[in-house]
């Protein structure tokens, strides 16, 4: 899909009335509006993201949006303790839901094999305190210079 | 068309010894050369036995001198040796004599190391004199009857490899490493042809060299104990990986005792920079491997379940260190349901030499982190040289309004330093029994290391601290190569522990701090100060299997559950134990 609409060709899939506006701005990927692309992402797997990503500047701010990343870790969680706005600002505050994912919780998913499952109660909550340690440890401070460990 | 092997003088002389192939090098007279030698490929005449016996000795002390004086863990072996592979070693007598005259001549050229001992390297030298007075007894006895032992062995060395890894202990299956680093092992060999000619059969002669250092120690034979020493430093640079140092930090502590350096010297122990340095050092091991997260995990769990419902609560670490421990009991807080409650907090600490008020700073640090995640917050630091200094006042919750606090007390490796004072230990039970804490979360080494019996202590000692050299070696080098000795990490982490093993080894009295104790014994002592326990949930244990599977490093850690306490070994060695109490009901 993303490929295949291209202004320039001449396959009359999308109508006239994009190539009505694509005089203005030729551009070769698909000239969706904001709210469409993120609605498009919003149910996208992290490894499209990760590749939605690097098209453009764009694509890029609406790949790593927040609320996106926040659908990606509750899609996975079995339950959630708490009320999601508590656990929004609290993962917020320790630097967000796609650091969260990209840190803590991808490296379990290349530990598991076969096909991926919810994680469980106790991953997120190791999760959350991995991210917790890594918030504290990166904060200035009497250790805040401390270089990160490698791994956890 | 056939080539000509050169004299196998040139070849490596790792092939030559223990292969046993007779080299086609003009030898010594064919007549009456000692069978068993030639067996192995050296010629050398019976009539010169004595006299290669001799040279043999007394080049193990010329090289003795040099790896004695190094005591460094991260020593490089390979420049001490010179170049020797174009000597032919299969003719014993005349290489002996070429290689004590070059060893003779030139000052080995040994690198700096790390942790000086100043006052022993002078000390070593009119000990060496007197001791090659001494050492002439003990070992040319027993040097031809070594010399001979090895050969009768050496065909049986199979079942003597195998006997190594059983006799180093549980958790022996990590420390044959020494028979992966196969690149030491040939170019030791002409240097030490008798001596060292299987790395597996030198660990075993290693782990004897440390006991019966040990008990000569104990019996305070210490002329034995000193040439014991320095045969362990020469028996330990054959080995690689976790064995060597664990040897090398043993042997080192055992000098230390011999030569009453005590307290040790060097920077590890300078007053003015030890507290920081030590903090720095805890810092490395808590990233390096999994024991203190485990131990924080599952006390952080013990204390969120205990606080289920309060309003108000105070925690009290009785070693606050850097705080790590913390944020991640303050963000479960954050997310409990029905929010988080009101937090207070009392670091312990030991008074700062330099003045610093890093007990105000680490508050300062947590604080923010609270502010953060929107949980109220109260700090309050308590300087104090033990903890028996504390008094219930100190606790006590000053506001006073309102609810009433719901308090935890947690102590990790705090508790088994007040078992060098008598006393100590029985008031801090009876402070935390006048404060009433909901629960008093109690993390140990698990391990004995507080005989009475110094030989038992060693003996317990070697083996928890093999085994945790052992968990380092596993989770940080790639099982296809040999892990490199150069990461920092790992080396704090080992210097962290080297620093405990010279206490346990070094130290008596009150400054041997380092007085381990397993949980049983703990658990006895806990239910005489009227404790009773509280069972650690299945949520810790599965918090703990979690860490486990997050942390990439090692599959040899285990986690187990005894009687309601969580332990952490490696393989079938538990190392750390985390177990929960609180105050008998009247």
């Amino acid at each position: 899909m993303k490929r295949a609409v291209s202004v320039d060709t001449s396959s009359s899939s999308s109508s006239s009335s994009k190539k009505l506006k694509s005089e203005e701005s030729p551009s070769p990927i698909p000239d969706l509006t904001e709210d469409l692309l993120y609605e498009v992402l919003r149910r996208a797997d992290e490894r499209t993201l990760g590749a939605a990503a690097c098209v453009s500047s764009r694509w890029r701010r609406l790949a790593q949006d927040e609320r996106i990343w926040e659908s990606v870790c509750l899609r996975h969680w079995a339950a959630l303790g708490c009320a999601p706005s508590q656990l929004r600002s609290v993962v917020m505050a320790l630097g967000g839901f796609r650091k969260l994912y990209v840190s803590y919780l991808a490296p379990t998913v290349a530990t598991r094999s076969g096909r991926r499952r919810r994680w469980s109660r106790d991953e997120l909550q190791m999760s959350l305190s991995m991210l917790s340690v890594g918030f504290f440890g990166m904060m200035g401070g009497p250790m805040g210079k401390f270089p990160p460990g490698k791994g956890l | 068309m056939k080539r000509e092997y050169p004299d196998s003088g040139t070849s490596s002389s790792g092939e030559v010894a223990p292969k046993g192939k007779l080299p086609a090098s003009a030898p010594p007279s064919e007549e009456d050369v000692d069978e068993l030698l030639a067996a192995l490929g050296y010629k050398v005449r019976s009539s010169d036995m004595a006299d290669v016996a001799q040279k043999l000795e007394q080049l193990e002390m010329a090289m003795g001198m040099g790896t004695a004086a190094s005591t460094a863990p991260v020593s490089d072996d390979m420049a001490f040796f010179p170049e020797t592979v174009h000597y032919n070693p299969s003719d014993l007598s005349t290489w002996l004599d070429s290689m004590l005259s070059e060893l003779n001549t030139p000052p080995p050229p040994l690198p700096p190391p790390p942790m000086p001992p100043p006052p022993s390297v002078p000390s070593f030298a009119p000990a060496e004199s007197s001791s090659v007075n001494f050492d002439p007894n003990l070992i040319s006895q027993s040097d031809p009857s070594r010399e001979r032992k090895r050969m009768r062995t050496g065909s049986g060395s199979g079942s003597c490899s195998s006997s190594s890894s059983s006799s180093l202990g549980r958790g022996g299956a990590g420390t044959t490493i020494g028979s992966e680093s196969i690149e030491p092992a040939p170019v030791a060999t002409p240097a030490l042809p008798v001596v060292v000619v299987d790395p597996q059969e030198a660990g075993v002669r290693l782990v004897h060299a440390l006991m019966a250092c040990a008990e000569a120690v104990q019996q305070d034979n210490l002329k034995a104990a000193d040439a014991l020493v320095k045969q362990i430093s020469l028996l330990s640079s054959s080995q690689g990986g976790a064995m060597r140092k664990v040897a090398t930090y043993f042997s080192e502590a055992l000098a230390r005792r011999i030569y009453r350096l005590r307290p040790p010297v060097g920077p590890i122990s300078d007053p003015s920079t030890f507290d920081s340095f030590a903090d720095l050092l805890h810092m490395h091991f808590y990233e390096t491997c999994p024991y203190l997260k485990f131990a924080h995990f599952t006390a952080n769990q013990a204390i969120l379940e205990a606080f289920a419902g309060c309003k108000r609560v105070h925690v009290v670490d009785f070693g606050i260190k850097q705080g790590m421990q913390w944020p991640a009991l303050l963000q479960a807080l954050a997310l409990r349901p029905g929010g988080p409650p009101s937090f207070r907090l009392t670091g312990v600490g030991p008074p700062q030499p330099d003045n610093s008020d890093a007990l105000q700073q680490v508050g300062l640090k947590l604080a923010q982190f609270a502010h953060t995640i929107r949980v109220d917050f109260k700090y309050r630091g308590l300087v104090a040289n033990s903890l028996a200094d504390i008094e219930p006042y100190m606790l006590e919750d000053e506001s006073g309004d309102g609810e009433p606090e719901a308090v935890a007390i947690n102590s990790v490796c705090e508790l088994h330093g007040l078992l060098a004072r008598p006393g100590e230990l029985d008031k801090v039970y009876h402070t935390v029994q006048k404060v009433k804490p909901k629960i008093f979360t109690v993390v140990e080494q698990e391990a004995n290391h507080n005989s009475g019996s110094f030989l038992d202590r060693f003996t317990e000692a070697l083996h928890y601290y093999s085994t945790m050299f052992d968990s380092l070696e596993g989770s940080n080098g790639s099982p296809t190569e040999p892990p490199s000795p150069g990461q920092p990490d790992q080396v704090m982490s080992e210097l962290y522990l080297g620093r405990q093993i010279f206490n346990i080894v070094a130290c008596e009295g009150p400054d041997r701090t380092e007085r381990h104790e397993t949980l049983a014994q703990w658990r006895r002592r806990f239910s005489q100060a009227g404790f009773d326990p509280v069972h650690l949930g299945s949520n810790a244990y599965k918090q703990a299997s979690t860490l486990l599977a997050l942390f990439a490093g090692g599959d040899g850690y285990r986690v187990e559950e005894k009687d309601g306490c969580l332990t952490l070994g490696w393989h079938t060695r538990s190392l750390i134990a985390t177990s929960a109490w609180r105050v008998m009901a009247a």
